[in-house]
């Protein structure tokens, strides 16, 4: 049987789905604690169905890494119970900054590229891995704006990985939209990046605009350049990481979602064939 | 804290995403991540709060949602708590009253009370005794519930003439507790309080209605305990009355 583990994204759209489901089961679901903590009635009795068939991996919402913003850790008790509830062991979150002036903003902004932000961060990794007792795990966001570079994307995550120690989650459709929208060769961002600290992927969908600019919608199927770009990834990664497939709207047909997972989960067996 | 230049920027970028307000440093694509906070924000306070936007109508709802944005903090980590930041920023601002919209509080409060008692974390399940029309005993209330007071008859959902149908009113919202939704129930002013300090009191029946007649200089009669026992198991009906201590 193969080691390699194909998740889905929990939304409440397809949560009821996602209990009954009998053929093309995901292996595991990401959630976001932030979503289900302190939620009861009618939710929390369908997170407890959930639970009773899958495991779950967390991706974070609120932790605004990259701000000057001082951490709430209050809150932060309660991510860490609700991980030890669910036994969780990956506890992602973004790469960006989502707090400013005292205040959330609920969206994933950039943080510069500079080594002034890779001391910041890795500071603040470091004491959010102390204090969940266990590493994070850091993703590449979109971008629209490149705030600062002295540094690559790559050679920031790099920095930063090295210095606190965490772990990256590589959302290979976020290196394909950034690589469009910023006009690079992704192949030489996964040359650039220390495949070694990846535990954790991400794929999904995106929507291309008028005006060409492609966004990270997580609404559409995956397309065969990102199916490409992954099936490199995988090729190169040291060791098998679970991979999530992201989709955040348009649910209508869930044989998409089976269809992206099944494809995801061939290029991962012919991977571990060919090693 | 850190303040380096690209640190700096960074936190003037996300203050320009909030507030719209000019900063001092050319950032590309600005526009569109503004745009996107705004978003973010419009649409779960319009999920939260359908009748107050169908009320205020488009320019007023956006006039009123974006002033919040940029005026208030919001404290809240978790995003689906956020729309009750908005009754904060309401009862600060006061923008309804300025705006001849007297009743936005009330709607605001009673939206809110809903949208939260769906979400809200179960109680917890203890062991009791079954409630036997005993008045000298001390009931067990969930706290999937809330008495709300209202001026305007917000519960009605009419509100063409609100202004002209001015209360009091007090609504129990409740979360049934076999498909979860939530209801109400409308209350004399009498059994409004009468709920509320059979939750939060921990007294006998008996003694909660004695203090409630005395503080309302009501005189205690056979008709007044037969109607709190008839509405105590109306109470244990939509079992919002999980037992008895």
């Amino acid at each position: 049987m193969s080691n390699n583990k194909v998740g889905l994204g929990l939304r409440r759209e397809i949560a009821l789905e996602i209990c009954d489901i009998e053929d093309s089961r995901p292996d595991f679901l990401e959630l976001a604690p932030e979503n289900w903590i302190e939620v009861g009635g009618y939710w929390r009795s369908i997170l407890s169905r959930v639970a009773e068939k899958y495991s779950f991996t967390a991706h974070g919402l609120s932790l605004s890494i990259g701000s000057t913003d001082p951490f709430n850790f209050e809150f932060l008790k309660k991510i860490k119970d609700f991980l030890d509830e669910y036994n969780i062991d990956i506890y992602s979150e973004h790469l960006s900054f989502s707090t400013c002036d005292n205040a959330h903003l609920y969206e994933s902004l950039p943080v510069p590229f500079t080594g002034d932000a890779v001391k910041h961060i890795s500071e603040r990794i470091r004491t959010i891995q102390d204090f969940m007792e266990r590493p994070l795990v850091l993703e590449n966001i979109t971008y629209y704006t490149v705030l600062e570079a002295e540094l690559s994307e790559a050679q920031f995550f790099n920095k930063i990985a090295e210095e606190s120690k965490c772990k990256v989650l590589l959302d290979v459709n976020n290196i394909f939209v950034n690589s469009q929208n910023h006009n690079y060769d992704p192949r030489k961002f996964i040359e650039e990046i220390a495949l070694e600290n990846v535990n954790y992927v991400h794929i999904g969908g995106h929507e291309a605009t008028e005006d060409g600019l492609i966004l990270d919608t997580h609404g559409q199927k995956i397309i065969q350049p990102v199916y490409e770009l992954f099936n490199e990834v995988i090729r190169e990664l040291p060791d098998s990481v679970p991979v999530m497939l992201e989709r955040d709207v348009n649910f209508e047909d869930f044989n998409d979602l089976k269809e992206d997972m099944s494809e995801i989960r061939t290029i991962l067996d012919s991977s571990s064939v060919n090693v | 804290m850190f303040e380096s230049k690209s640190i700096i920027k960074q936190n003037q970028f996300g203050v320009y995403c909030r507030t719209g307000q000019e900063m001092d440093i050319d950032v590309e694509a600005k526009e569109s991540y503004r745009s996107m906070v705004l978003t973010n924000f419009d649409s779960a306070l319009r999920n939260t709060y359908p009748l107050t936007l169908r009320a205020l109508e488009e320019e007023k709802w956006t006039e009123f949602i974006h002033g919040f944005v940029l005026s208030f903090k919001c404290q809240e980590p978790q995003f689906w708590k956020m729309p009750f930041s908005l009754i904060s920023h309401e009862e600060k601002s006061q923008w309804g009253v300025e705006n001849n919209y007297n009743w936005l509080n009330d709607a605001l409060r009673f939206e809110w009370s809903q949208f939260e008692l769906f979400y809200r974390k179960d109680w917890e399940p203890v062991y009791l005794k079954g409630f036997n029309d005993d008045l000298n005993v001390q009931l067990v209330l969930h706290n999937e519930f809330e008495v709300v007071q209202l001026t305007y008859p917000i519960h009605n959902e009419k509100w063409d003439d609100i202004e002209e149908h001015q209360g009091p009113y007090f609504i129990l919202l409740y979360r049934d507790q076999d498909d979860f939704t939530v209801k109400m129930m409308e209350l004399t002013p009498f059994l409004a309080v009468l709920t509320e300090q059979l939750s939060i009191q921990p007294d006998t029946v008996a003694n909660i209605l004695e203090n409630i007649l005395v503080q309302n200089e009501i005189e205690p009669t056979d008709e007044i305990f037969q109607f709190c026992l008839e509405f105590i198991s109306k109470l244990e009906g939509i079992q919002l009355v999980k037992g008895m201590k």
